[in-house]
């Protein structure tokens, strides 16, 4: 999964969201790494739309401007409880490997001290 | 200049920014896209777009036009896929002889149409990965370049493709453009090429002096005509009657 599509999924997770109040809010998750950009947003929620993980939810219009709601359907949210579970095993298994080398550096220091 | 006439000078520059997006885009995403710009705007204080907008919207543009309406057509699919069957045959059959090196030969081939074959492999499997809009770009391109090589070889006495080769090529590789679904559509449709091209025979037969008979020539190029049409024609399917026998009313 792409980096735009997880912060798609995860901002709509929270619940719905028009346009700009999600890139603001994956701006503000991701502690200002992900900046969308607009054209790449729509791009991804077209395809997300097409997809069936997210759905319209509903356009309005504040102070002239048009904005459409979007929210994450339940095949959505699967694909996005599969994603999170592909990356806390990702996690889990950088956290091993620098544990172990934690330790046998640890023992090394020990074995020529 | 006042906020308001500022804004809506803003959103006219957005406006001519979205104009390389497909206008099926347009109409479904073109006033949220560009309320969600002026919001992005307004938050950063900017009163033009920036050169990131213009980049990223650009190649925003140029994504969408080629994923097209993303949607595979059962027509244009099947179309591609007998126009590459169609071009495997004649390049492995008719159009190979590595031996002799004719007129408009390329490599082991007599003649150029296997760059047409090439053109509609191409097409079919920008097709199948649903970049539709590139597929049918290389599908006109597949059609144009039957008809060039078709008139190089009648120029210049090719051996080949022939009148009724060029008319398969080009006729499957401009179905390869239709946005049409359906099993009897697409038969009807596949059909009338063939027929179109064996027709062709009997014009070319029209312009031959050594065909005597030309009336039954141009019954014969007639009625291949009225067939094509026939399968070509945009029938529609009867509604069903409300009142049909066995529904409850």
């Amino acid at each position: 999964m792409r980096e735009p599509t997880f912060w798609v999924l995860t901002v709509l997770a929270g619940g719905r969201h028009h346009g700009y109040a999600l890139m603001r809010e994956a701006n503000d998750l991701s502690y200002g790494a992900v900046k969308l950009k607009v054209a790449t947003l729509y791009a991804a929620l077209e395809r997300l739309t097409e997809e069936g993980l997210v759905t319209p939810d509903g356009d309005e219009v504040v102070d002239g401007r048009s904005r459409r709601y979007f929210r994450l359907t339940d095949d959505g949210a699967s694909r996005l409880e599969d994603e999170v579970r592909r990356l806390e095993a990702n996690a889990a298994n950088a956290r091993a490997r620098l544990h172990a080398r934690a330790t046998s550096t640890a023992n090394r220091q020990v074995y020529f001290a | 200049m006042s906020q308001d006439n500022a804004t809506e000078e803003l959103r006219l520059e957005y406006q001519r920014l979205l104009r390389w997006y497909p206008r099926s885009w347009k109409e479904r995403n073109e006033s949220v896209v560009i309320g969600t710009l002026l919001d992005e705007a307004q938050e950063a204080g900017r009163e033009h777009p920036t050169a990131d907008d213009r980049r990223s919207l650009l190649r925003g543009a140029i994504a969408a036009r080629a994923v097209g309406s993303g949607r595979r057509s059962t027509v244009a699919v099947c179309a591609l896929a007998a126009g590459v069957a169609f071009s495997l045959f004649y390049d492995s059959v008719i159009g190979w002889d590595p031996v002799h090196h004719y007129a408009g030969y390329v490599g082991p081939f007599t003649n150029p149409s296997v760059v047409i074959g090439l053109l509609l492999v191409v097409a079919l499997i920008l097709s199948l990965v649903k970049l539709t809009g590139l597929a049918r770009l290389v599908a006109v391109v597949a059609a144009l370049a039957s008809v060039v090589i078709g008139l190089l070889a009648w120029h210049n006495s090719w051996l080949g493709p022939s009148q009724s080769a060029v008319i398969l090529f080009a006729g499957l590789a401009l179905l390869g453009l239709s946005t049409k679904d359906g099993l009897w559509r697409t038969i009807r449709l596949l059909a009338a090429v063939p027929v179109a091209a064996f027709g062709s025979d009997f014009v070319a037969d029209l312009f031959n002096p050594g065909v005597a008979d030309k009336w039954m020539m141009a019954g014969f190029a007639g009625a291949t005509l009225v067939v094509v049409l026939l399968l070509v024609w945009p029938w529609k399917r009867p509604s069903r009657s409300a009142f049909a026998p066995g529904r409850n009313n």
